[in-house]
């Protein structure tokens, strides 16, 4: 029972979660939103008070709101109470769904008052139109059609008033500032991404940008970010390529306006080629204006795993949002051959491989400087006292930190030094109550220092995955690998190469491989040298670089 | 014969409701011709119901010209009205929707003397039936219009005046909501201001416009339906830069 309240609580606050990363939100966990809960009620209902009464317009509601005279009540208060959901018009100048947009965002965290109106001039405007309408040459024009057609005092209210400008809801000033920024010029190819933090994604985002300004002018490639405007890591990316923070551009937009203003972007450049490496307003986009999207685009979409949720079950881009929109897409591209299987299984696109999809092994950077940190390394690992294992990733659900707490337990004759942060989630390793061989060395932002600190093996927890990229790099760092057999990995790790487990669970397994590397430092030195030569076959740059360009070629994008 | 004004109205599956509309289309007509203006009457019906096609018939006359298209689409049928146009100017009226007796006079008058690239709108759309709502329509040399703003919003619609060789210049494109493409309207007023038509708001003019819960309009937006790409859609247009 209680392991069933636990996975239900986990969906619970997947779903919060998912929801609320939709709307760029930080993630909160279910005692989060416990603890936030009246509190935060009490606060969102005077600031929902306090928004609407911007809007509203009390002499214009009880007018044609006769009911509400009747009953006695504070019109404002019967607004938000009643009126809101019902659907009653708070203003002259206001439809039931400009306000509803904008309380939304009181309510669901959307809300920017950046983008409000200057609701006085409009008020001011709106009495205006109206007393137009009280004169006698107006009265009579209306009079006269009424004759014809009674229905136009219908519905028995007073007229509103609206306009173009009141409509459109600040949408054309940031069109207007898309327009002005980019002044005309033109891109061929367009990548667009959610941002860039320490994840795979990211890293493929910079690797494809990299191989895109080698096969085209880079001038021609704009990178734009969609969801967030983290730019973590700039280094990663080619100094030819512009990029473009449009996320800034839809802060206080709802999902439809963010959705039309990327629209009118895509336009706008005049691009011919678009392509979406995890952005989830394309992905949106897809969704909503898939059809019209490929008419206009050549489309390519970039995928790298499913998720799972906490019951196991696959989620994400490839399982719910592929199946709408695959038929709208030019291109589809895997970072591994399993997620590229998947897909083609599911879809019905055997035959369609090395046309419509196509699995790239992400490049790893061969670095001189990783090499001479991993001899250094050697040096280091003969002189400690206690052998050191190294783990490094997101501290997110995925990657199973628990695991690694598990496995740590068990080998209390080695220590566990831990790089990286929660990104998706928000548990800090403590919250995991590491024993004392564990240490949280924080996030690194370059590897050869990670290495200096003489490691016996890299430990790889993670539920799901395609090919991660920190394999490929403690690949071509030199240390040996014990990871789950999930995903994409085993396309990597294998018995020649390194150790895999299965199922990924099974912590005596880990504990196992890794005192059998402590004990026969031959034997992971021979597996780490395959393991380096076959990344060095298999994960080039250059052949990434000719990869991207025949799946390119073959659609003559 | 040569005419000063082409008065249209086009209907499709009104019924009944037509029958107001019709009525203040011959009442503007009738006020035009007062003030001593050579209106040709035109009625159009696009694949018509039975019922709207017999109210149309029932309008029928000596000096008016009943075209019957079978398109399906509102735009066809206006571009069909434009051929057979003799009028200086033309005007467009939905068979759902009001003029008021003066409109045809006061937007002749306004258009007299100026160029002939301007197209002229009543000041205000009186939304009724599912909504009361006075929509004001900006004049394109007012200080506020925004250019880039017509990317996002249609400031006019077409039931407007102007000279029929700007509608024979830019005849309407079709609608195809199953590839995802409507607003023939807003495309419109797109593709005009691109290339240099002005268009203006006659003052104290109003248009009686029923909103129904069955709207093209409505279902424009229940669909996911887009403006198509026009001539104001790349960020390097040449108007952009005037």
């Amino acid at each position: 029972m209680r392991a069933l309240i636990t996975v239900l609580r986990e969906l619970f606050t997947f779903v919060i979660n998912q929801t609320y990363r939709t709307f760029g939100r930080r993630n909160m966990k279910l005692t989060d939103l416990a603890a936030v809960g009246l509190r935060g009620w009490r606060k969102k209902t005077n600031r929902l008070y306090s928004v609407a009464s911007e809007y509203f317009d009390a002499e214009y509601y009880l007018a044609s709101y006769p009911d509400v005279q009747e009953a006695g009540i504070d019109p404002l208060r019967h607004y938000i109470k009643y009126g809101l959901a019902e659907g009653r018009s708070p203003s002259p100048t206001f439809s039931a769904a400009d306000i509803h947009e904008r309380l939304a965002g009181v309510l669901g965290g959307h809300f920017s008052a950046g983008n409000i109106q200057d609701t006085s001039t409009m008020k001011e405007g709106a009495n205006s139109i109206l007393a137009v309408f009280q004169q006698e040459h107006m009265k009579s024009k209306v009079a006269e059609a009424m004759q014809l057609e009674p229905m136009i005092g219908q519905p028995a209210q007073l007229p509103k008033t609206t306009s173009v400008q009141i409509n459109e809801q600040g949408q054309s000033v940031s069109g207007k500032a898309l327009r002005t920024h980019f002044a005309g010029r033109q891109f061929k190819h367009v990548i667009l991404t959610a941002h860039v933090r320490m994840s795979g994604a990211a890293r493929v985002t910079a690797a494809f940008c990299n191989a895109m300004s080698q096969i085209e002018n880079p001038a021609d490639v704009l990178l734009v970010t969609t969801d967030g405007s983290d730019f973590e890591f700039p280094q990663w990316f080619p100094h030819g390529i512009e990029r473009f923070d449009l996320s800034r551009y839809l802060e206080g937009f709802g999902p439809e306006h963010r959705m039309k203003l990327l629209y009118d972007l895509l336009r706008g450049l005049n691009c011919r080629h678009v392509v979406n490496i995890n952005s989830r307003l394309m992905w949106d986009c897809h969704q909503a204006y898939g059809r019209q999207l490929a008419q206009e685009f050549q489309l390519t979409t970039y995928m790298f795993t499913w998720d799972e949720n906490p019951l196991g079950d696959p989620v994400g881009y490839p399982i719910q949002w592929l199946r709408h929109s695959i038929d709208h897409q030019q291109l589809l591209l895997t970072d591994n051959e399993n997620l590229a299987r998947n897909i083609a299984t599911r879809f019905n696109l055997n035959a369609q491989v090395g046309e419509t999809l196509f699995s790239l092994r992400s490049p790893v950077q061969f670095r001189p400087d990783l090499r001479e940190a991993a001899n250094r390394a050697a040096n280091k690992r003969a002189t400690l006292d206690r052998p050191r294992v190294l783990w490094a990733g997101r501290f997110d659900r995925q990657k199973r930190v628990d695991i690694l707490v598990a496995i740590a337990e068990a080998m209390p004759e080695a220590d566990f030094h831990v790089f990286g942060k929660p990104v998706l989630d928000r548990k800090s390793l403590a919250e995991y109550h590491p024993p004392r061989n564990v240490f949280d060395m924080g996030p690194y932002s370059d590897f050869c220092d990670v290495l200096q600190n003489g490691y016996s093996a890299y430990l790889y927890t993670s539920q799901w995955d395609g090919i991660p990229t920190i394999l490929l790099d403690v690949a071509s760092g030199g240390l040996p690998i014990v990871a789950s057999d999930v995903g994409g990995i085993s396309e990597v790790i294998d018995d020649q190469t390194g150790w895999l487990i299965d199922p990924f669970q099974d912590v005596d397994q880990y504990c196992a491989a890794l005192r059998y590397i402590l004990a026969n430092p031959e034997e992971a030195a021979n597996r780490t040298s395959a393991l380096t030569a076959k990344v060095e076959q298999d994960f080039g740059a250059k052949q990434y670089v000719t990869h991207v360009k025949e799946a390119l070629r073959c659609h003559e994008l | 014969m040569s005419y000063d004004i082409t008065s249209v109205i086009t209907g499709h599956g009104e019924g009944r409701l037509a029958v107001a509309s019709l009525r203040s289309f011959f009442r503007a007509v009738d006020h035009a011709r007062q003030h001593g203006l050579r209106v040709q009457p035109l009625l159009v019906i696009d694949k018509p119901t039975k019922a709207t096609e017999q109210v149309f018939q029932e309008f029928t006359g000596s000096d008016v010209t009943l075209i019957e298209t079978d398109f399906a689409d509102q735009g066809r049928a206006r571009n069909q009205a434009i051929e057979m146009a003799l009028g200086a100017y033309t005007a467009f009226l939905d068979a759902d929707d009001i003029w008021t007796s003066d409109w045809l006079s006061a937007a002749h008058a306004f258009l007299k003397g100026k160029s002939d690239n301007v197209i002229a709108h009543p000041k205000y759309n009186y939304f009724f039936e599912t909504q009361k709502t006075i929509f004001v329509k900006m004049d394109q040399e007012d200080p506020e219009f925004c250019l880039d703003t017509l990317r996002f919003a249609n400031y006019w619609d077409a039931l407007c005046f102007c000279p029929t060789k700007i509608y024979r210049e830019h005849p309407f494109c079709s609608r195809d909501v199953k590839q995802g493409w409507a607003y023939e309207d807003w495309y419109w007023s797109c593709e005009t201001v691109a290339s240099g038509k002005i268009h203006k708001i006659v003052p104290d003019t109003v248009l009686f416009k029923r909103r129904r819960s069955t709207s093209q309009h409505i279902k424009a937006v229940a669909n996911k339906t887009l403006l198509r790409r026009h001539p104001l859609s790349f960020y390097g247009a040449a108007p952009y830069n005037t």
